[in-house]
Parts: structure tokens; sequence; C-alpha cells
């Protein structure tokens, strides 16, 4: 079904806003997670919002994305809460969730997910250099919302989206139970939302949305367009990484800068181990263990396993890394983790034939095994070994 | 049966075989499943078998076992290969743990070629408790595959 809701203002903000308002007053749910403005600043995160009258520092669409709320979708359903939740999740944050709950980090039973066509990422730079720009501090949100949904874009105005975005190629919704559907639509006229479940079809209902609206015209050329796009600009990320980490000691330059805070690993929707590694006795080596290595090659830098932290974070995450891009956010020395990172497991899943996010029925990769499969890998290439 | 133990001092810089002009000597690290492989390695032991001592044995209670962080690990210490064997399809003690091997095998065979580590300097095998023969030949073909593709880059200078 698919309903429209009509725009209030010209103002997709605050149609938005009162579209999750109203979810609240009927009851529809008992509580919404929605990006949010802390203390008037510039900077927006996910927060759990029960009360319809503070919807007003709420930012749902925007190019600010500082955490993936994927990981806080799973904290509010790890137990059962005897409430329904609304979840406003970018693409992105819908596969972090999917993939989390394979692993039972969360189940989708409680809450009700709430999808849209991305509104895209800047970087923290140039999001803070848009921010500056528009009254009250931030940025000019519903113009973001007017340019980035018309056609397929790169860039808007003066600022580069993040390269994690320019090479996505599903911003839009996939297994969502609400989808929002931006691209293409009269944006000052109404905003088309598509329920794909019963669920979704209830919370519509619940709002009084009937089956009135349709999807927007140019939705699927546009999209058609924009993956289009975004492939090539993938294969062009990939023949980059390429080149620059193509041997140990290209990978050794490329994370040079690394200072060993792990900061992408916290806020790495996909890192899924309750107590990583990396944080365990297990690499609190002797001092003598640190003079034998310095005796091996005549010198081991300090911290070390900086590389062995990344690989094997790219071992454990190859199938199910979402491409959200937060990590290249988080890193306070400015390497493109998540270009590395997005280039190798883009390629890494196709061995499985495996998308993260794409259904909640397909198991993770590792988890699963059949008897016959991949023999070809098993022996000395010398005979046939099954 | 040959197994030695890797002393750090024996690979000083000027001891890198590439280096100095010496012959390479791969070293190689093997995980070994407890219940067949780790036995067939034994009973090559026993029976006087000999294979080269360039194979650094790691016994682990399966091949299930083997987190992908051992062997990337492995290499970025400076292991010119890693092996992976377990027991034969069906006959793993624990059941199916061979077969979850597999599969992440095949994805570190994804990654490390990425960073110009041939996907040959890792092999998954099947040797049998009672393959002590096979173990043999097994380690004595890979030594000899290894040499001919040359020290891995990761030996040459210290991995950040």
């Amino acid at each position: 079904m698919i309903a429209s809701i009509q725009t209030k203002n010209q103002s997709i903000t605050r149609t938005l806003q009162d579209f999750f308002a109203d979810l609240l007053k009927t009851g529809a749910v008992d509580a919404v997670l929605v990006p949010s403005r802390i203390s008037e600043s510039l900077y927006v995160k996910p927060c759990l919002i029960t009360s319809a009258d503070q919807m007003d520092p709420t930012v749902p669409l925007g190019p600010g994305f500082f955490v993936n709320a994927g990981p806080m979708v799973s904290r509010l359903t790890r137990t059962k809460a005897g409430a329904t939740i609304g979840v406003w999740l970018r693409p992105c944050e819908v596969r972090a969730f999917v993939e989390l709950t394979k692993l039972r980090q969360g189940g989708r039973e409680e809450v009700v997910i709430l999808s849209m066509d991305c509104p895209m990422a800047l970087s923290r730079k140039d999001y803070e250099d848009w921010a500056a720009q528009g009254d009250e501090g931030l940025g000019d949100v519903d113009t973001w919302i007017h340019t980035v949904y018309q056609k397929p874009v790169t860039q808007v105005d003066a600022w580069p989206v993040a390269r994690a975005c320019q090479v996505c190629e599903s911003p839009y919704p996939v297994n969502a139970d609400v989808s929002v559907m931006l691209y293409g639509a009269d944006l000052d006229k109404e905003i088309p939302v598509r329920a794909d479940t019963e669920k979704g079809e209830k919370l519509l209902a619940a709002l009084d949305l009937t089956d009135g609206g349709q999807e927007p015209e140019p939705r699927n050329a546009l999209l058609a367009n924009l993956t289009a796009d975004r492939t090539a600009a993938f294969q062009a990320l990939d023949e980059e990484m390429r080149v620059r980490t193509g041997s140990i000691d290209a990978l050794n330059r490329f994370f040079s800068a690394c200072v060993n805070c792990h900061n992408c690993r916290s806020v790495c929707p996909a890192c899924y181990c309750k107590e990583c590694v990396f944080n365990t006795d297990a690499v609190a080596y002797a001092p003598t263990q640190y003079l034998s290595w310095a005796d091996k090659w005549g010198q081991v830098p300090m911290p070390n396993d900086t590389v062995f932290f990344h690989l094997t974070r790219l071992a454990h995450i190859g199938c199910t890394c979402v491409g959200c891009g937060q990590c290249t956010l988080a890193c306070p020395s400015q390497i493109p983790v998540a270009d590395l990172f997005i280039s190798v497991t883009r390629n890494v899943r196709n061995a499985f034939d495996y998308v993260p996010g794409r259904d909640d029925a397909e198991p993770l990769p590792l988890s699963v095994f059949q008897e016959s499969e991949f023999t070809d890998i098993v022996g000395m290439g010398n005979k046939e070994v099954t | 049966m040959t197994q030695t133990v890797m002393e750090p001092s024996q690979a000083t810089p000027s001891k890198i075989p590439s280096l100095t002009g010496e012959a390479f000597e791969p070293v190689l690290i093997a995980f070994v499943c407890n219940w067949c492989t780790y036995t067939a390695a034994d009973l090559a032991g026993t029976s006087r078998l000999s294979y080269p001592d360039n194979v650094r044995l790691v016994r682990v209670m399966c091949t299930g076992m083997v987190d992908p962080q051992y062997v990337i690990k492995a290499f970025l210490e400076g292991a010119d290969a890693v092996l992976v064997s377990g027991c034969h399809p069906g006959d793993c003690h624990y059941i199916n743990g061979n077969y979850k091997a597999r599969r992440r095998i095949l994805l570190l065979k994804q990654i490390l070629p990425r960073f110009g580590i041939d996907a040959k300097r890792l092999r998954l095998t099947w040797i049998g408790a009672s393959d002590g023969i096979e173990f043999a030949q097994t380690m004595t073909r890979f030594v000899k595959d290894i040499k001919e593709i040359g020290p891995c880059q990761a030996r040459q200078q210290p991995v950040i």
C-alpha cells in the first residue's frame, strides 16, 4: 500500500516531525528513535523520544550522520521491552540492524522500521562548514533535501558527499516496514510512503493514511541512474584501493598515521564481538617479545599490531560491512578506513553470494556450511579432494 | 617427528636470505587438528618418515577453532605460508568444524591476495590420522611450492 502525506508549510522537516508526533499521539508507537540536535549544537544523534512535543530539535533528513543507529536499535531490542518503538533509519542503518538480529543481538518483534531514500552524509569538516552557513547553527536542511532528491548527485552545492555515500549502491529502503520515497517526489506537495509489511500497513492505518498515493513517477529511473553512477564510482574506488594497499609495504603506508585508538571499531555497526580480542591479554606481550621482534627485523614500530587489528576486523566483518562510512568519520588521523573496507568487503562477500541486510532469512555466511561446496580450495592443487 | 622451535634471534636482518643471497628456507606455519593431522604427523614421526624442518606445527583441537586472525598474525609475523589441516569431511571429532574452517579459508583467500599475499601461500588440507605418508608428502610438496614462490614481503620488513 502506498499513501501520501501532505507537505506542510513547504517544509519536509516539519511534515516529518508532525508525522512522528502523530505516531506517538495516536499510540501507534510508544516511542520513536529519530536523529535530533543535542543542546542546539550542529551535531545530531539518534534520540529515543516518547513525548510528541519534543520534535522541534529533531532533524529527520540531513547530511549529519555521526552515529550508525543500527546498534542503538539493537540495544533497544536486546530483551523484550513491552513497548513498540518506531525507528527512523537510513538504509545502511537498517542493514546494520538486520545483520545484528542474525547474531541475536536484537530483534524486530517490537520495532517498526521506518526508512527512507537516503539524504546522504557529509564528512565532519564539510558538515561543520555546511552548518556554519545556515541560520541557528544548522545548515539549510530543506535546501539540502530539495537538492539531493532531484537528480543523482555526488555533490550538494559546494559540498561533496562522503566517499562511502558516493559508492553506496543501495541508498533506498530494503527490508523496512515503511519506506518513505523521496527520489523524484514533488516535495512541496507531498511525501509518498509505502507500507512494505503488515506491521507497516497497521502503522499507516493508525494515522488514517489510506492507499491514495503512488510512487513518484521519475523515482525508478532516478534510482537506476544513481545505481549506475555509484557502481562506476565504486569501481574507481576499488581500483584506487588496490593500488594504495596492494602490498604489505603499501598497507603499512596506508595505515601509517593510525594511532591504534580503535575508534573505527567502536563506531562500527558490524563489529559484533561483545569483548574484542584486542582488549584482552592475548595482545599484552611480554617485554622480551618486543625485543625479539626488534631483533628479528632490526626495529619494531610501537604501538604494534596496527595492520593486524585492521586485517582482523576485515576478516571478521568481511561479509557484513554495511558501507556506512562511520569508521572514516571517526578516524582522528583522517585515514580513509571505509574506502578500504568497502572495497575489500564488497568483493569478499561475492564469494559467498551474500549481501548484508538483504534478507532476514539469509544466514551469516560464516555461521553455516554445506557438505559439498568450495571443494576447489581444498588440497595441494595436485588432486581433487572433497 | 621433526619439529623445530622458532628462535626469533635466528632470523636477524642479516640472515634474511633474499638480502644475503643464501638459499631461501621458507617458514611454514601449520595449524593441525589434534585428532587427525597432528596424529598423522605423529605417525609420520614414529614411522621414521622425514619431511622438511621448515614446517612449524601448531596443534589445535579442531580446524574449526582457527580464527582468521591466527592466520593473519602468522603472515604478518613473517611466515611464508600457512597450512590449516584437519580431518576429512565427515570425520570431524566435533562433527562439522572442518566445514566451518573451509569457509574461513575461502574468506581469507579473498582478503589476503588484496595485500600482496599470494593465495597459494594459504592451504587447507584434510589429512586423516592414519595418513602419515600423506602428511610427509604434503609438507614436502608445500615447502617445495613455497621455495618456488619465494619469501613473503612481511618477512623482510616489520608490519606496523
